[in-house]
């Protein structure tokens, strides 16, 4: 079984190795000096790359040992990485929803939203408690602080 | 929505128990803002800050500076680019929004907008710490000479540092040009004496200079200062280089005719207004109105200009 | 002096008001995720026209103030930082928290800011002029040097894994790449896409990081254990006062000096602080678990930075953050120029100023008192109801900043970085140093260079530079010392183990 740390190390030289492509097609001005746009960025990516590196060799070399028990290492981190997934989408969907239904909808749907999709029973009152911060978060936010909110397809401006 | 924002103002008013004013002429809109890319209290916001406060009474409208400062100007104009042309939404063009709009090639450029109107140009000063060697602009150009220059802009890619660039061109000297993250960082630099010359405006140096702690060593506008007139031009030292750092209003392409001319209009009695005339001749600012229709070629030209500059010098392609 | 005896002889009414009600908005700004103190200020800029001038100037100024402490209440209690200096507060706040003494800890943070407010307060007034001196000897090298001082205290916060750390790190600095080039204005890793010319905001890195991912994490938590609170506010007794007097001193030390560099904004004294204050502390194995200390340090940090950093903006006229450059602007709309001649010219505004910056920090006391039960009811909710409140609230609050959804987006996508950091047990701290710190880094390391033509003895030839790059170099060498020791330890203990168990 893969451990933690040599997974963490994938990621770095994976991330490690991206960042230093795009380092290498940076476009470079007359105006730059010695070191360039460039210079610092490719000195980090090749840090990253090895540093990944390193800790996949240590995840490797611990594994051997076992110091760390592999077995039940990611025991019931998909249905956690699911359930989170989820709660990503609903973020995403508000994204997409905010300037089509406008700030106070957006708002009020996405805390029915939250509270549901973390547990809370859909009643009456969730529906209220939802109304009434939604109206609250908008007298902040756009009646005392004047943030233009978006207000959406149901407003006459 | 029932509540406006000028509710809302007036709610915190209440709140701060002061009188004040509500503008609701026949404007199409109750609150303009305007873009700036200057970060509050820079060059532009200032010039902005002071021209809404009779601007504002004069459109009809409230009017409310915005500072989006990313990418030296590129977000500011994307925004503006992408407003809708309703008369809400405006941005206060320097050189800057040119020379990013070439340097850097961002989405949305200098010929997305339109240029409105015109109304100052800012003189640029070369200046260096009271207590440093320096003279005369011949004596920083003999230190460059002899050993090594350190001369300091702004920001990166900003008129000030193409004029120094320009300068190292007309003199045939290689120095050093060192950018900052704005006009604060590089006084500091020159007043300890990193630097042995900084270009900036005349307003932002304006508290040093009276204080004694910074000399100016010439200007590079076309004629002298009326404010210091002993001080003299770059170009009369015997060096090519004169910057012309306008100041004027942009908008979303589409605006209708009426509210350019609306503007027009009041931006030319604003300018006659005695109070902001006292203000910005305090501010050394030089009065050069241009109007809509001749501002587009204005931009071209100085656009155009500066690309073929930075052609020559191998700076874009 | 005299302007400040002048000032309190004709003390009006209104410069009282000014302050309270100033501290009372700021609170309100730096409570809510992603209103900075400089928007929070911005926002009443436009009022002050009709104000006079000290009236104004104080409002504006005790607005920093309450700013700089409402940052921390999100911080505590949601684990989202309200403002970037109030990031290092979330680690030990939030702890403190979960472990149901929320009352101790805004305690803290709020005795601490207090303090915080009248050491840098006495600072300006006492000692304006030579700070101000101070301030200019800080050159390039030098601001480099105090980068990697920064970046250096990752070699301690690194839990149990250096490498990991570093690599943490190193996407911090990563990130900080992202937008223009500091030197030649050319755009870097932005792919075309105009929202990220100007960088990505820490804000955004942060409230991704620390709140959205707890929030992804709580996503499959159960829900039975219903932690209750004290709904009250708790100032620390004698004994925890006088535990507090060191990393007090630590923070005000950091934080009056950061107030005094341009550029700076007081995140990077909360986290020097910090890890000064773990550093020298008794009980370091507290911290990241709840420490009193890891609060006192960064709070009394970032509210001492609001103060002293108005000692280069009142001497020079340079602002060295957005707040104070906001606070410029409220002295140049009543055409007040700040610079030497300020306190020549209008010495009366400046008496004014320091009176009112006085009471703000009484009014600090009072009103942060006032507000915390309703703080405190309003997060011991049941689960669901709260996080669904968080997450609207960070929505919001972050939208507010640009009217961006593309930041939104920002912050979703930390977000997620954040939980995977979790999951695969990397820390976030180094990364949040070196996104604050990368820029400051990069963009004076290169003008250094620019400067010396690149020599690199200018680094050891400036006396800042030199000074700071050795007690880095110190540091380093420590903290490795210590965890090799601590290594070679554990080995022992296990190989003792192991011939003892047989």
């Amino acid at each position: 079984m893969l451990s933690r740390d040599f997974v963490g190390g994938l990621v770095a030289i994976a991330l490690g190795s991206l960042y230093l492509i795009f380092s290498f097609r940076q476009r470079v001005s007359a105006l730059a000096d010695t070191i360039g746009p460039a210079g610092i960025p490719k000195v980090l990516g090749i840090l990253m790359l090895s540093l990944g590196i390193i800790l996949c060799a240590q995840a490797i070399f611990q594994t051997r040992k076992s110091v760390v028990p592999a077995a039940t290492e990611w025991d019931g981190e998909a249905r956690k990485i699911f359930r989170a997934f989820g709660l990503v989408v609903i973020g995403v969907i508000y994204i997409f929803m905010l300037t089509f239904l406008g700030y106070v909808l957006s708002i009020a749907l996405l805390l029915v939203a939250v509270a549901f999709y973390l547990g809370a029973a859909f009643n009456l009152r969730m529906i209220l408690i939802a109304a009434a911060g939604a109206v609250l978060l908008w007298t902040i936010f756009v009646i005392l602080l004047g943030v233009p909110m978006p207000a959406g397809i149901f407003s006459q401006g | 929505m029932i509540f406006t924002k000028q509710k809302a103002a007036i709610f915190l008013v209440l709140i701060l128990n002061l009188s004040f004013s509500i503008y609701a002429q026949d404007y199409p809109v109750d609150t303009i803002t305007i873009l700036t890319h200057s970060r509050p209290g820079g060059g532009s916001d200032v010039f902005l800050r002071e021209l809404s406060r009779y601007l504002g009474p004069e459109l009809g409208a409230n009017i409310i500076v915005k500072n989006v400062t990313g990418g030296s100007g590129a977000s500011a104009i994307a925004e503006l680019a992408r407003a809708k042309p309703d008369g809400s939404k405006f941005y206060a063009t320097t050189p800057t929004f040119i020379y990013t709009s070439l340097l850097s090639q961002p989405a949305y450029t200098y010929q997305d907008v339109d240029p409105l109107v015109n109304l100052f140009f800012d003189p640029e000063l070369i200046y260096t710490a009271a207590n440093s060697p320096f003279q005369t602009l011949e004596d920083v150009l003999n230190k460059a000479r002899s050993s090594r220059g350190l001369w300091g802009a702004a920001n990166p890619g900003s008129m000030e540092r193409q004029s120094l660039e320009q300068l190292k061109l007309a003199t045939g000297l290689n120095a050093a040009v060192i950018s900052h993250e704005g006009g604060g960082d590089l006084i500091i630099n020159v007043l300890n004496g990193t630097l042995d010359i900084g270009v900036g405006e005349a307003q932002e140096l304006q508290s040093q200079i009276e204080a004694g702690s910074l000399r100016i060593l010439a200007t590079l506008s076309d004629t002298r200062l009326a404010q210091f007139p002993e001080i003299p031009t770059v170009q009369e030292l015997g060096y090519e280089v004169v910057v012309r750092k306008f100041r004027g209003i942009a908008a979303p392409k589409g605006l209708a005719p009426e509210l350019i001319l609306r503007w027009e209009q009041a931006i030319q009695s604003v300018l006659e207004n005695p109070d902001y005339q006292a203000s910005y001749l305090a501010d050394n600012l030089r009065l050069n109105y241009i109007n809509h229709a001749d501002y587009q070629g204005f931009i071209d030209d100085f656009a155009l200009e500066t690309q073929s500059y930075l052609r020559r010098v191998g700076i874009i392609e | 002096m005299d302007a400040i005896l002048t000032s309190l002889a004709n003390l009006e009414f209104y410069l009282v008001l000014a302050a309270v009600l100033g501290v009372a908005w700021g609170i309100v700004g730096g409570a809510l995720p992603g209103i900075s103190p400089s928007i929070t200020m911005a926002l009443l800029l436009p009022f002050t026209y009709a104000l006079e001038p000290s009236i104004a100037i104080v409002l504006l100024a005790s607005t920093y103030v309450g700013a700089e402490y409402g940052g921390s209440i999100p911080a505590i209690l949601i684990r989202t930082p309200g403002t970037n200096a109030a990031a290092a507060s979330v680690i030990d706040g939030y702890e403190m928290n979960k472990q149901g003494k929320a009352g101790l800890a805004l305690g803290i943070s709020l005795y601490s800011g207090v303090i915080g407010s009248l050491v840098g307060l006495s600072a300006l007034v006492l000692f304006s002029e030579p700070l101000a001196r101070l301030a200019l000897a800080f050159t390039p090298p030098a601001y480099f040097a105090l980068g990697i001082l920064g970046l250096s205290v990752i070699v301690s916060l690194s839990g149990e894994s250096l490498v990991k750390g570093l690599i943490a790190a190193l996407l911090g600095l990563m990130i900080s790449t992202i937008g223009t080039d500091p030197v030649s204005g050319i755009s870097r890793f932005t792919f075309g896409v105009s929202d990220l010319l100007s960088g990505i905001q820490p804000i955004l890195i942060m409230v991704g990081l620390f709140a959205m991912s707890e929030l992804l994490k709580q996503a499959s938590a159960q829900y039975e254990i219903r932690l209750k609170t004290i709904p009250r506010i708790q100032f620390p007794d004698n004994k925890l006062k006088k535990r507090l007097i060191l990393p007090q001193c630590i923070g005000a030390l950091f934080g009056g000096f950061e107030g005094l560099m341009p550029g700076a904004g007081g995140t990077i004294a909360s986290f020097m602080s910090y890890n000064e204050a773990k550093r020298w502390s008794k009980s370091k194995h507290e911290f990241g678990k709840g420490s009193p200390e890891g609060i006192a340090a960064p709070e009394t940090a970032n509210n001492t930075v609001a103060e002293t950093s108005l000692i280069p903006m009142l001497s020079f006229g340079i602002p060295g953050s957005n707040s104070t450059a906001i606070l410029l602007g409220g002295f140049l709309i009543h055409g007040l120029i700040p610079g030497p001649m300020l306190f020549a010219r209008s010495g009366d505004i400046v008496g004014d100023l320091y009176v009112g910056l006085f009471f703000a920090a009484i009014a600090l006391l009072f009103i942060g008192i006032a507000i915390m039960p309703a703080c405190i009811w309003l997060v011991n909710q049941p689960r669901p109801y709260l996080n669904a409140f968080i997450m609207v609230l960070i929505m919001s609050g972050i939208y507010s900043i640009n009217n961006s959804l593309f930041e939104l987006s920002v912050v979703l996508v930390a977000g997620i970085i954040g939980y995977f950091m979790r999951l695969l047990r990397f820390p976030f701290l180094p990364t949040v140093l070196g996104l604050v710190l990368g820029f400051m880094i990069e963009s004076n390391f290169r003008r250094s260079l620019l400067l010396s033509g690149d020599e690199l003895s200018i680094f050891f030839n400036d006396r800042i530079s030199l000074v700071l790059l050795s007690v880095a170099v110190l540091f380093i060498i420590g903290s490795l010392a210590k965890r090799f020791i601590g290594f070679l330890f554990t080995k022992l203990k296990s190989k003792f183990a192991e011939n003892t168990g047989r």
